[in-house]
């Protein structure tokens, strides 16, 4: 104890001025946004090649589970593919569906690590602008939507997931087509809310609800969730719907991001409508 | 001891004000920054303890940064400066040390011991302020480049204010 307190006092100028270092550095990156966005991708990059290594090692552990999930998507997909329909138009067969364009693709990619026990929590994902993920492209898992991209590195990008506190997915109820906004509340990871639904509108518990796509991020009618129950606020007339969330993000390994190839031209169409002067 | 004080706070206070209210409005060619506010660093009396040089460095940054809006930028600068000019006095010490009273000033040492002294001090700072700056280091030539030539416009412009500060002190006498 007394060696440690020579040392100290033998060496304080220099401890002082490390110490004031640090806290000119920490005042440079909170409060200058150009160094806080700098640190932020140094950082990214650093723990997404950690995160990168551990997940390579622990991925084994839950092949089983992936493997189960992955065959039952398959199955769904089966489903849907020209081959499983009884064709009934003898008549007509397109050879090329000219009516069709492809506005959405999809970009495989693993999550690397993820926190479900914060109030903003988020995804890191082993794609980034070197594949062509950029910022604002959603992702969605096997099960449903899971979050949006905020950050990109070279090779590594963060997303926030619905589990946070800026996140408003636009959601509407499938037998209706009423539609609000889909809020997290920090509480629970498996249960988001559902707001902006007038009381009058019949809902019931387990109705399913799907995106909206409105404004782009996510394609129309990607499963959000499920109706678990519900209040009515009295002040405002407005349902509080709890909605039990299809993404497990508690185990979410697998994800796609979704790239809108017309995303700018939305954009370009909001931000450019402005209100004809009368 | 008093004339020292209040005579550090002024050239504090004067310094401080050249630097926001006129030296901040140069820039030239986009390359040249002058910074003359390390002067205030430069010019402590030798005998200054080093933590005291450094907590200085740290109120020095900050008022700068307060008025760039750069909170941080400026002073982990200046703590840095204020951090290795007691480490640069100590190389450049005459053999039998500092005669107790003398200033780092040209008056007292010299034009050769000064600009040595300034030199080395002004381009280290400004080396660190102007990476700390750009936070990368893919622009390296051009982020050095800029920082040396501020250098060399900050160290004539720190000649010419000790020469201000000579006169003055003469014509006091």
């Amino acid at each position: 104890m007394r060696n440690l307190l020579n040392f100290i006092f033998r060496f304080h100028v220099a401890f002082l001025f490390l110490l004031l270092e640090v806290l000119g550095f920490f005042l440079l990156i909170s409060y200058n946004n150009y160094h806080n966005i700098r640190a932020f991708s140094i950082t990214n990059e650093v723990s997404g090649e950690f995160y990168g290594q551990v997940n390579e090692a622990t991925s084994y552990l839950n092949l089983r589970d992936v493997n189960e999930q992955l065959s039952r998507e398959n199955a769904a997909l089966r489903e849907m593919v020209r081959s499983s329909y009884l064709d009934t138009s003898s008549l007509f067969k397109p050879v090329f569906d000219t009516a069709r364009v492809k506005v959405f693709e999809y970009l495989p990619a693993e999550v690397i690590n993820g926190s479900v026990n914060k109030r903003n929590n988020y995804l890191i994902i082993d794609r980034g602008s070197s594949s062509g993920v950029k910022r604002e492209m959603g992702v969605i898992s096997p099960n449903g939507v899971a979050g949006v991209v905020v950050d990109v590195s070279p090779n590594y990008a963060s997303v926030m997931s619905l589990l946070h506190g800026r996140s408003k997915v636009s959601t509407v109820i499938q037998k209706n087509g009423f539609f609000g906004l889909l809020k997290w509340d920090g509480s629970d990871p498996r249960y988001a809310t559902l707001i902006d639904i007038p009381a009058h509108v019949n809902i019931a518990e387990g109705d399913t609800l799907l995106t909206r796509g409105a404004s782009g991020i996510f394609p129309k009618n990607q499963l959000v969730g499920t109706i678990e129950s519900w209040e009515i606020n009295q002040s405002n007339r407005f349902y509080e719907i709890k909605v039990n969330l299809a993404t497990d993000f508690r185990r979410l390994q697998h994800v796609h991001v979704v790239k809108n190839s017309k995303k700018q031209e939305i954009d370009t169409l909001i931000q450019n409508t402005t209100e004809p002067d009368v | 001891m008093f004339r020292i004080v209040a005579q550090n706070i002024i050239r504090f206070v004067l310094l401080v004000l050249l630097q926001i209210l006129v030296l901040n409005n140069i820039q030239l060619g986009g390359l040249i920054n002058p910074y003359a506010y390390v002067l205030v660093i430069l010019s402590l009396p030798i005998e200054t303890p080093r933590w005291l040089t450094l907590l200085i460095g740290v109120v020095l940054g900050l008022s700068i940064d307060v008025f760039t809006r750069t909170l941080g930028m400026h002073m982990t600068a200046t703590i840095f400066l204020a951090f290795l000019r007691p480490v640069v006095l100590q190389y450049m010490a005459p053999r039998d040390g500092y005669e107790y009273g003398t200033t780092a000033s040209i008056r007292d040492h010299g034009y050769l011991w000064y600009l040595t002294y300034a030199g080395i001090l002004i381009l280290l700072h400004h080396l660190f302020l102007f990476f700390v700056e750009a936070f990368e280091f893919e622009n390296f030539f051009r982020t050095g480049l800029k920082a040396i030539l501020s250098s060399l416009v900050t160290l004539v412009l720190v000649v010419i204010l000790q020469m201000f500060t000579v006169n003055r002190k003469q014509s006091q006498i």
